[in-house]
């Protein structure tokens, strides 16, 4: 029997006036995995996360906090803790004494208290900084200190509003591994909101794509990478190049007509023939050819421009259609340069069927 | 802009501010402290030494050397003085204690409706403003004295039998004090509590803190500078408060307006009433000054 889910999601929707913030959505999340909700602003992931916390009430559907309905449970009851954007620090409180809030709301011991807030100052790394008030904080200490509070009374569910929003890029980085340490050596499951692809890549063991107010995909970061399910998942998720055209069936192989050249792509059932299908491509799936090669999947066109990102190199490459495709290669392979031709050469396999 | 233009323009705009309150509050403070050190007389004015243009730099000279702090010193042996002080400090302090206890949950319940109603009902309680303060006090006799509409309507609802004697006693007087400064406590307790960010309540309710801690420990403390500034916007005016003891108080309410009244109009004392002043103005400028320190305290936190 699989375990039940810390947190599950079952039909939910809100509405806020006339325009659904969430319409429909079932997530399950199992415990102890770090799981991330990500998509532009506005696409419901943080109305989703606040009806998991018990700041909003589903309009529809159930939300299940380890098996057990909280839909109607008010937020301080629930066994599940937040990190808000804004950290949300009393600012009226030091450092210890917000961390200790949870604690002495749960009615524990001076002692538990003194030894529990210890603790966490020791995990956040946030020693000599316990009597400090949040204004004399820097941003980081703030973000450390909220992360504290929220984990301090140890609940098996915490929820991160934007946790690395706040900080600048090269902290943010750090702070990512970080937080992925804490998750791991804690066991809670985490359930982070962000509008930051790679933020969620890098850290989340299962990502949900979502797109007004509804769920576009879950999977696994390199499943969502690779085998995106639609045009708007593999656009949103790094770079992509696509080509569209009328598709027709031959066998295994589905062939393309684009406008820049036939494309071989692998078939699979349901793919009408006919129907004008996009195949996507990642840049670092394509690579140059020789000029002379022939056949389907090569693709002529003149190099555009490049950029150096150390240990590659980005190729902008202007296609017959005018289209710019993007072309991602190691730094030290031969490359034409700008202004020359270049001949782009994939595998069928490289290429995702969409539709268009 | 050169420098010192910009510095002239800076200095002319202070100047406006700095020159308004120089006439017209510390050239007439400077009036009645000078007024304090007089002696009273039978004459017109009613004190000496008075100052004349004809009297030359040498006659004020020696005119200053009739200085004395006598009326201090009188106000210190009149046990009527020090009966008004504490008795004006105690009636407005019971008073500012009653208004915080109705202007919190007012100001509570007005920044906690719909954005879109708030500033209505901010208009609503800053309404009576609208209507001269003295009918207003007025209107509390009417309601309050034996005959009027409080006691007709208990009396007509059976609560008691004979009419409550509220009209010319202290009661009338705090009831009256804390109807007519109410707003002046409302709009700054309503201010901190707006400004609050709701996601601190949101993070206490999150923490496992239920609505009543919750406001305890988050809610309260940081709307104390709204509570200090509406206390001490209201205590201030209300330990010289004269029109309302005067109208609504009894023949043995005290309180300091009062009692100065009486030696300026009655008695033409005008040095010991101005000497109380004075006292008056120090026992209230200690608060004034901590609050400020405490206000500028709270600005550098932010």
């Amino acid at each position: 029997m699989p375990q039940t889910p810390i947190l599950q999601f079952e039909q939910v929707s809100k509405r806020f006036g006339a325009t659904a913030a969430v319409d429909g959505v079932s997530i399950d999340i199992a415990p102890g995995e770090f799981f991330a909700l990500l998509g532009p602003s506005g696409c419901g992931k943080t109305t989703l996360m606040r009806m998991a916390a018990g700041f909003e009430r589903p309009d529809e559907g159930r939300v299940l906090i380890d098996g057990a309905d909280a839909t109607d449970t008010p937020p301080h009851r629930r066994p599940v803790n937040m990190m808000f954007q804004s950290y949300a620090l009393f600012p009226h409180m030091s450092v210890a004494d917000n961390i200790a809030f949870g604690l002495k709301a749960a009615g524990s011991s001076r002692d538990a208290i003194a030894a529990r807030v210890s603790e966490m100052v020791r995990l956040a790394q946030l020693q000599g900084l316990e009597k400090r008030k949040p204004h004399q904080l820097s941003g980081g200490q703030k973000q450390r200190t909220a992360l504290a509070r929220a984990l301090a009374r140890g609940t098996k569910l915490l929820l991160l509003d934007e946790p690395l929003g706040a900080l600048d890029r090269k902290l943010r980085e750090e702070t990512q591994f970080e937080l992925m340490d804490i998750q791991k050596r804690l066991g809670a499951a985490f359930v982070v909101v962000t509008h930051d692809q790679d933020e969620a890549m890098s850290m989340a063991d299962r990502i949900a794509v979502m797109r007004a107010g509804k769920i576009e995909q879950i999977g696994a970061p390199a499943d969502i990478y690779e085998r995106p399910r639609s045009r708007y998942v593999a656009e949103f998720i790094g770079e992509v190049n696509l080509f569209e055209g009328k598709a027709t069936r031959r066998g295994d192989v589905l062939r393309i007509e684009a406008q820049d050249g036939e494309i071989e792509a692998p078939s699979r059932e349901g793919l009408a023939d006919g129907a004008t299908l996009a195949c996507a491509v990642r840049p670092e799936r394509i690579r140059f050819a020789a000029a002379d090669a022939s056949g389907a999947n090569r693709l002529a066109g003149v190099v555009h421009d490049v950029a150096y990102r150390g240990d590659h190199r980005v190729f902008r490459v202007r296609l017959k259609s005018g289209a710019l495709a993007r072309v991602a290669a190691p730094s030290a392979l031969p490359a034409p340069q700008p202004g020359e031709a270049a001949t782009l050469a994939f595998d069928a396999d490289a290429c995702v069927v969409l539709d268009a | 802009m050169p420098r010192g233009g910009l510095a002239r323009g800076r200095l002319s705009a202070l100047a406006i501010p700095y020159g308004w309150l120089a006439l017209f509050f510390l050239a007439p403070l400077a009036l009645v402290a000078k007024i304090s050190l007089s002696k009273s007389i039978i004459a017109q004015p009613p004190y000496e030494p008075a100052f004349r243009a004809s009297d030359g730099l040498a006659g004020w000279l020696e005119k200053a050397r009739m200085f004395s702090v006598a009326a201090y010193r009188g106000l210190g042996e009149d046990p009527l003085y020090l009966e008004s002080y504490l008795s004006s400090l105690a009636i407005a302090g019971v008073s500012t204690l009653l208004a915080l206890l109705v202007a919190y949950p007012l100001a509570l319940a007005i920044a906690r409706s719909d954005p879109k109603r708030r500033s209505l009902l901010i208009a609503l309680a800053v309404a009576p403003f609208w209507t001269s303060f003295l009918i207003r006090v007025y209107a509390w006799i009417a309601i309050l004295k034996d005959e009027g509409f409080l006691n007709h309507a208990l009396m007509a609802l059976g609560l008691i039998d004979a009419p409550l004697t509220i009209y010319a006693t202290n009661v009338a007087v705090v009831i009256g004090i804390v109807y007519s400064y109410l707003p002046f406590v409302v709009l700054p307790i309503y201010n901190s509590l707006e400004e609050q960010d709701a996601a601190l309540r949101e993070a206490a309710a999150d923490l496992g803190a239920g609505p009543l801690a919750t406001f305890w420990k988050v809610t309260l403390p940081l709307s104390a500078p709204g509570v200090i500034a509406g206390a001490l916007l209201m205590f201030i005016p209300a330990v010289g408060e004269f029109v309302i003891p005067d109208l609504l108080g009894g023949s043995d309410t005290i309180m300091i307006g009062r009692t100065m009244w009486n030696d300026f109009f009655e008695n033409r004392d005008w040095p010991a009433a101005s000497a109380g002043a004075i006292v008056l103005l120090i026992l209230l400028v200690g608060p004034i000054v901590w609050f400020e320190r405490r206000q500028t305290k709270g600005q550098g936190a932010q």
